[in-house]
């Protein structure tokens, strides 16, 4: 169990750890929300069901407190009236001489609406003096009724009987009503002489009624009045209990102490609610289905549910708004910064968001432009480094060819060749010009053909006609640019190693056309050659400078046209032995006028 | 994506929104579901004050199952063609349900029949004789009648000359008492004269029980009628007054008006079989409510008990006799 739950959080915290943060801020946020939800909600709800039965019973208890007040008031006032008959009028008078109904109807006449009648008995079950005056029933004797033997019984006490049908006085209507007896014992004076006797006080039973009735206990609770032993004096459904179509639970809720209490009656739980009436031992019982109580909370729980659900929602639809809104910025951000990774130039990097972030994207805008520049400058750097070692390669040419081609013009002048010496030194001087170009390293192909057509003049002086040479040039190759000397080192190339070792009739060909948007210039002669795969092996640096070369080798020319135009241009040669080799000078179409326009401009 | 998302958002918090009034309005319709009945209660007679007691019981139902009551006495006692004419009235009148006592056993069938097929009846006290299972609240009359025979017999009467009233006898409660009474008379060798008297006000049965008490040499009246009884014995009081022989006469009856229990407290009446009638009245809503719901109805029998003088103010009768004046 407990290694199940290490495996779930650590799942969890993996999870976290790979999750982006718009799902980690939403998904935690959401979720400690919901906890909070739903910690409050149930507390609260807990706390009103709580807060809901307290409330019933002390509603309960208040009621009764109340029904007891009106009760206890109603009976001390009818205590009151057989006090008063007693001891102000019973106790006073000497029966014999005086008469007490006079008394007795006004005491009845200042109670008529709670009284039926007040009585009192003779020991002997005769009516000594009655309000209001009435015939005793012939077949009614006081003393076989309960009223009066509890009296007898029970000297000095005030009895209060259970509802019964008042049948002592003949009624000319024949009515017949429910009353509630009070009885006590009294000492009558006959004669100076004291006897038994017993005053009887008939409560009507609706004036109980009436404080019983209207007592508000809830949707379907009421209240009802029992005795000590448990006998039934006041129920709202009396007659129904009277005619065993329902019962009550009376017998046992007369031991109930006062207070609250909880019982199961019919398979019903209900709230019990007992009152113990003062000095009758009557109990009021105030009964409240607990279906009452409940039947709000299963509504109040749905409705808390749904307020729940509803304020989880929207905190749902909260987070993750604000979680997008924090994230997104910096996953835009973060995107860019990906771009910028992969090489993408120019990334428009977004700044907005938080002012954090925000800020982030200002920060890192400003370095990618620093950048930017940085590079630039290392770009303008490189350029102008690449153009010094390019100068630098040209100006080695020219005094190892300048030694050679004085050295021979020396030599023909002291061979007295004059003529041969101002052809040379012709050709040289034009070499030159070509050579220097007003410092210039790109040039029309026209001149470099006609650089290259001196060098051979020269040359071919300076081998005696060892070999011949033509030039064909396609015309409209004439003002395509051409990068300056370039062709020369290949004739010088093809002039030491295919024709130094021949015994003559050395031929080189110098071509140029333009084919598509490329520009080839073809140097070929028919020397030695070689086998294909060393001429492969020529243009990498594994090959080494041949001792007797000028030392401005095919690479030379090679890694310059490439410094210029790009790797895909350059140097190609093809050669088989015995049969002649051909370098081929591969370069783009490019107008010089063009060239010259934008150096103009520059 | 970002436009489904919101969709989808909308969509639910609608369907949340729905969801939640239509909780609403349930539990709103559930306080409002307390739906009111209109029971009309149709009697055998004209209001007489032997119906207080049962319809003390119907209100009491009343009250407590949310039912309108209308309580309909007939202008004639025991007349069919009035009470079947209320019956269609009452149906017209959109009764839920109707809750009567038929008059004629015969009679009535075909007009409770036709009105059992719109809306639900309950007979009480008496029934019709029909093939149809009829709801009816009622004590067994045959052993009231039973009973109060026993009554008769048990006071010492073996061979008296009993007159027995014979009226009403196409009800079937009165027919069945009659049955009932009749079945213990033939045990015995007691004298048994019937007088026939036919649906007329109550000075002619005055008048007529009159000269039977004065006329015959009559030992005990019988009379399972509340009012005849109630005639009867009035005849015998007054009679008393002038003969103390006729105090002899032996009066039994049905019935509890507080008439008859005031006669019988005088020893005028000697007994009276009477029955629960509040819980006739309250069962007779509370089954109509039942048939209205389609709920099932449970078989229920009402008490009855012959009460004389001597036991009129037990515990049990008293509550019997005298309903709480509400």
């Amino acid at each position: 169990m407990l290694k199940l739950i290490r495996a779930s959080v650590q799942r969890i915290v993996g999870y976290f750890k790979n999750a982006s943060i718009q799902h980690i801020i939403s998904i935690s946020f959401t979720g400690i929300a919901v906890i909070g939800m739903i910690v409050v909600g149930g507390a609260l709800y807990l706390r009103f069901i709580n807060s809901t039965e307290d409330m019933v019973s002390e509603n309960n208890r208040s009621m009764l407190d109340q029904v007891n007040l009106n009760l206890d008031n109603y009976l001390r006032n009818m205590m009151k009236v057989s006090d008063a008959t007693y001891y102000n009028v019973i106790k006073k008078k000497d029966l014999a001489s005086d008469s007490i109904d006079k008394e007795l109807d006004l005491l009845y006449e200042t109670n008529k609406d709670s009284l039926i009648s007040i009585c009192v008995f003779s020991q002997n079950g005769e009516v000594v003096a009655a309000s209001p005056v009435g015939q005793l029933k012939s077949s009614v004797d006081p003393r076989e009724n309960d009223w009066f033997t509890i009296a007898g019984n029970k000297k000095e006490n005030l009895h209060f009987s259970t509802p019964h049908v008042q049948n002592l006085f003949q009624d000319p209507d024949s009515k017949y009503r429910w009353v509630v007896s009070l009885s006590r014992a009294v000492e009558l004076t006959n004669n100076k002489k004291t006897a038994f006797g017993v005053l009887l006080v008939d409560m009507n039973f609706s004036g109980i009624e009436q404080i019983c009735k209207n007592v508000n206990m809830g949707k379907s609770g009421y209240v009802y009045l029992i005795d000590r032993e448990g006998e039934i004096i006041y129920h709202p459904r009396q007659q129904l209990i009277y005619s065993n179509l329902i019962e009550e639970n009376n017998k046992a809720e007369a031991d109930y102490e006062d207070g609250n209490h909880v019982e199961t009656f019919q398979g019903e739980k209900r709230l019990v609610t007992v009152k113990t009436v003062g000095y009758t031992g009557w109990k009021i019982v105030g009964i409240t289905p607990m279906l009452d109580i409940t039947s709000d909370y299963s509504q109040m729980s749905i409705f808390a549910v749904f307020i729940m659900t509803f304020a989880i929602f929207i905190l749902v639809f909260l987070n993750m708004f604000v979680s997008s809104r924090i994230a997104n910025p910096i996953r835009s951000l973060e995107k860019c910064v990906k771009k910028l990774e992969n090489g993408v130039k120019d990334v428009d990097i977004s700044v907005r968001g938080s002012y954090e972030v925000q800020h982030l994207g200002k920060a890192i805008k400003s370095m990618v432009n620093q950048m930017h520049i940085l590079m630039e400058n290392i770009m303008i750097q490189q350029e102008s480094k690449r153009k010094s070692e390019l100068n630098a390669l040209q100006a080695q040419i020219n005094p190892h060819f300048l030694y050679n081609t004085l050295d021979s013009i020396i030599w023909m002048i002291e061979n007295e060749n004059y003529d041969g010496a101002i052809i040379m030194v012709t050709a040289l001087a034009k070499l030159f010009r070509i050579s220097l170009s007003k410092g210039k390293n790109i040039i029309t192909v026209r001149d470099e053909i006609e650089h290259a057509r001196n060098y051979l003049t020269i040359q071919n002086i300076r081998y005696k006609n060892k070999f011949t040479y033509s030039i064909e040039v396609d015309e409209e190759t004439l003002d395509l640019e051409s990068i300056k000397l370039i062709i020369q080192p290949l004739i010088e190339n093809a002039i030491y190693h295919g024709m130094e070792f021949m015994g003559g009739d050395g031929e080189i060909l110098i071509k140029a056309y333009a084919k598509e948007d490329n520009l080839y210039i073809d140097v070929i002669d028919n020397g030695l050659g070689m086998l294909q795969e060393v001429a492969d092996t020529l243009l990498t640096n594994e090959s080494k400078i041949e001792k007797k070369s000028s030392g401005i080798g095919l690479k030379n020319v090679h890694e310059r046209i490439q410094l210029y135009f790009g790797v895909s241009y350059g140097l190609e040669i093809y050669s088989e032995p015995d049969e002649g080799t051909t370098i081929r000078i591969h370069m783009p179409v490019k107008e010089y006028s063009k060239i010259k326009k934008e150096e103009e401009l520059r | 994506m970002r436009k489904r998302r919101k969709q989808t958002f909308f969509v639910v918090l609608l369907l949340l929104v729905l969801s939640f009034l239509l909780l609403l309005s349930d539990t709103l319709w559930h306080e409002k579901d307390k739906k009111i009945y209109n029971i009309s209660v149709i009697t055998r007679g004209k209001n007489s004050e032997s119906l207080m007691i049962m319809k003390q019981g119907i209100d009491q139902a009343a009250s407590e199952m949310n039912v309108n009551i209308s309580f309909i006495t007939l202008s004639e006692e025991n007349s069919t063609l009035e009470q079947t004419e209320l019956i269609s009235r009452e149906i017209k009148n959109k009764a839920d349900a109707i809750i009567i006592s038929p008059v004629d056993y015969e009679k009535m069938v075909e007009p409770i029949e036709e009105a059992m097929k719109k809306v639900p009846v309950i007979l009480f006290e008496s029934s019709v004789k029909s093939d149809q299972v009829l709801p009816s609240i009622s004590c067994d009359n045959y052993k009231l009648g039973v009973s109060l025979g026993e009554e008769v017999t048990r006071n010492g009467n073996g061979i008296s000359n009993i007159v027995i009233v014979k009226n009403n006898l196409e009800c079937s409660s009165i027919k069945e008492r009659y049955d009932g009474f009749m079945s213990v008379m033939q045990r015995t060798k007691n004298n048994c004269m019937l007088w026939e008297i036919a649906n007329d006000k109550q000075q002619t049965y005055y008048n007529g029980a009159k000269k039977l008490l004065e006329d015959n040499n009559v030992d005990v009246v019988v009379a399972f009628d509340t009012g005849i009884l109630e005639s009867i014995s009035k005849v015998k009081k007054d009679l008393t007054n002038t003969n103390k022989e006729k105090a002899n006469i032996e009066i039994y009856g049905t019935g509890s008006t507080s008439k008859i229990i005031s006669f019988l407290e005088d020893r005028v009446i000697n007994a009276t079989a009477i029955q629960n009638e509040f819980n006739v009245g309250y069962l007779g809503v509370k089954t109509a409510v039942n048939k209205i719901n389609g709920n099932k109805i449970d078989e229920s029998i009402i008490s009855s008990t012959v009460i004389n003088r001597n036991n009129m103010y037990s515990e049990e009768n008293q509550r019997l006799l005298f309903p709480f004046v509400r």
